[in-house]
């Protein structure tokens, strides 16, 4: 059976002369002087891990709280925004506009077949629409 | 005053005596000559529309009435007026029969007498339309001219030409009917079909007086929409143009559907101001011919089909510009009817050089030939920008007006509309420029040259007219504004 004792001497044992890493150094905390900070450098560690506080700090590491992050994201989101205009209106221009012409007149080329019937029924509706021009109240 | 009488006259009694003379001297004299015949009845016309515009400018005269074979002191003998919208329209169709002679001179190698004495009793019936001043004489003038156009178009005999002619004539019978029931419904509320009759036919009537009226006035603009070839009634107008001959297609697309269709329109919307219903049936039949002709204009390959739909949409600017019901959109349709006789005509006079130097006018088969005909190149450019409304050209000043009066009468969103619409126009001639005019010359048109003679001729008076009239329509703005029309 292990007593406690001896594991602390060999895991100090395994500190090396110069300090060794933070990592080390943690392990050293958590060994023989557990809940507290191991150095000057750590000392506000449990303000910074406090509740809330905790949270605005990994905000802060991640730039959400940078005023020069933020208007890095706004002109990235409406750089983003033009290039999608842009794209959007090129598309009207290049596919929409001609696509809608192209098909209209297709459509209506179609319709206009040369048959002298469809001609006449053309003539026909033309008028109805005339006189329901005029006669709607 | 005397000269006045004469020159007046002469819209009438020359083409009589063009047909006297055509039918008298020696048949192989006339087929070699026909065209001076012709072309100096044109010319004759022409400088007495001009010196009748100018004598009455100077006189002040706003109308004046004159009688042929009859004495003007007996009351009623008066049948005709010359106005100075009436003779605007006159010397259209002189320079518009003009253009058709320089053409036929090329392309009618048959039946050249046939066509002389067609062509002038098309005149007459062109004429008598805008110097009377009853609408059953109008009737009788435009029933003239249908029948002359429906054997002209057919005269060569061609399957296509005779299938264009009778949906023509078919087509053409609904209007004749749609007319004379609408001169008999009129006749029967006023007893009189003279124009000063009908004015304030409207005032007065009770329900079911003005039912029968406004039911007149739906079919009087249905009947001249089909023969302006307008949207919907225009089915028969390609087909017509493309199948006819290059010389008859510029009378049809050049003056004649302004002529039987516009004018009537013009007549409907003097007769009857103000009434809202044939301002809406006229601006929405405008709307629908522009958009509708240009769109299917883009879906072409034959250049005489293109040249018919964009007739189609254009005809839709006129009846805008007469929708507005002012003074400023009247002139402004009155002016798209001269522009548009000198740039269609000019487009048409193109078709004729390149079906006489190519050989076919379909556009597919050509490209890269604005080096190997400049001048037709030049004179179709300029047609295109007239077209299209691009300054300083004679069409840029005539739908500018349009569009004004639209914006001022309270029509901003047909304004806009016609605005737009510009791009379509934009779009079908650049096709057709592109197509025919630019890009790499195929090998089987590498020895194409410049058409020569008649055709050539005219496409660069025509160019000069259309450029100069773009120029100097300033000057005609400033005397319209100094006599308070504008």
């Amino acid at each position: 059976m292990d007593r406690p004792e001896k594991v602390g001497i060999r895991r100090c044992a395994r500190i090396p002369s110069d300090g060794g890493s933070r990592g080390q150094r943690g392990d050293v905390a958590h060994a023989g002087r557990a809940g507290r900070a191991p150095g000057a450098l750590d000392c506000c560690d449990h303000i910074r891990n406090a509740p809330v506080i905790r949270n605005l700090y990994g905000w802060a590491e991640k730039g959400y709280l940078d005023p020069y992050q933020w208007l890095v994201s706004l002109v990235g989101a409406y750089g983003s925004l033009c290039t999608r205009v842009e794209h959007g209106v090129s598309w009207v221009y290049d596919k929409g506009v001609p696509g809608l012409v192209k098909g209209t007149g297709n459509a209506l080329s179609r319709f206009v077949n040369g048959r002298l019937s469809r001609y006449l029924y053309l003539v026909v509706v033309g008028l109805i629409l005339l006189l329901i021009l005029f006669f709607a109240k | 005053m005397n000269y006045l009488n004469y020159a007046a006259a002469v819209f009438l009694l020359i083409p009589i005596a063009a047909i006297a003379i055509n039918n008298i001297c020696p048949k192989p004299y006339m087929k070699k000559n026909f065209h001076t015949l012709t072309g100096t009845v044109a010319v004759f016309q022409i400088a007495a529309a001009a010196y009748a515009l100018c004598a009455m400018n100077a006189n002040g005269l706003t109308a004046y009435d004159f009688s042929i074979l009859s004495n003007l002191k007996i009351t009623g003998s008066a049948l005709f007026r010359l106005t100075p919208v009436s003779l605007i329209f006159l010397l259209c169709i002189g320079m518009v029969a003009f253009v058709s002679v320089a053409v036929a001179s090329k392309t009618v190698e048959s039946m050249r007498i046939s066509y002389v004495n067609l062509l002038m009793t098309m005149l007459i019936g062109m004429n008598g339309m805008v110097l009377v001043k009853d609408l059953f004489t109008l009737y009788v003038f435009l029933d003239v001219v249908g029948i002359s156009s429906f054997v002209l178009i057919s005269l060569f005999r061609s399957t296509k030409a005779l299938e264009g002619s009778v949906k023509y004539l078919v087509i053409s019978e609904f209007a004749t009917i749609f007319i004379l029931t609408a001169l008999a419904f009129i006749f029967m509320q006023t007893g009189s079909l003279a124009y000063q009759d009908i004015g304030g036919v409207l005032e007065g009537a009770d329900g079911s007086q003005k039912n029968l009226i406004y039911l007149s006035i739906a079919l009087l603009i249905a009947g001249f929409s089909i023969k302006a070839g307008a949207v919907p009634f225009h089915s028969w107008l390609p087909d017509a143009h493309q199948s006819a001959d290059t010389a008859v297609s510029i009378l049809l697309s050049g003056i004649v559907i302004k002529i039987a269709g516009v004018y009537g329109l013009f007549m409907v919307v003097s007769l009857f101001p103000g009434v809202r219903a044939v301002q809406i049936a006229l601006a929405a039949i405008g709307v629908a011919s522009i958009l509708t002709g240009a769109l299917l204009a883009l879906r072409q390959t034959h250049f005489k089909r293109i040249v018919a739909y964009s007739s189609v949409s254009q005809i839709g600017y006129i009846l805008l510009g007469l929708s507005c019901g002012t003074t400023v959109g009247l002139i402004g349709a009155v002016a798209h009817v001269f522009s548009h006789a000198a740039f269609k005509t000019t487009l048409f006079s193109n078709a004729a050089a390149l079906h006489e130097q190519v050989g076919t006018l379909d556009i597919d088969k050509m490209g890269g030939l604005q080096s190997r005909m400049p001048v037709t190149s030049l004179s179709s450019v300029v047609a295109f920008l007239s077209t299209a409304g691009i300054p300083p050209f004679a069409g840029f000043w005539s739908k500018l007006l349009i569009i004004i009066a639209l914006w001022t009468s309270g029509s901003a969103v047909l304004g806009g509309v016609a605005l737009i619409a510009s791009i379509f126009t934009c779009a079908y001639l650049l096709r057709l420029q592109k197509k025919v005019f630019f890009g790499e010359t195929p090998e089987h048109l590498k020895n194409v040259t410049e058409v020569k003679g008649g055709i050539k001729f005219v496409e660069i008076a025509l160019t000069v007219i259309t450029s100069a009239t773009g120029i100097l329509f300033p000057l005609v703005l400033i005397y319209l504004q100094s006599r308070g029309l504008i």
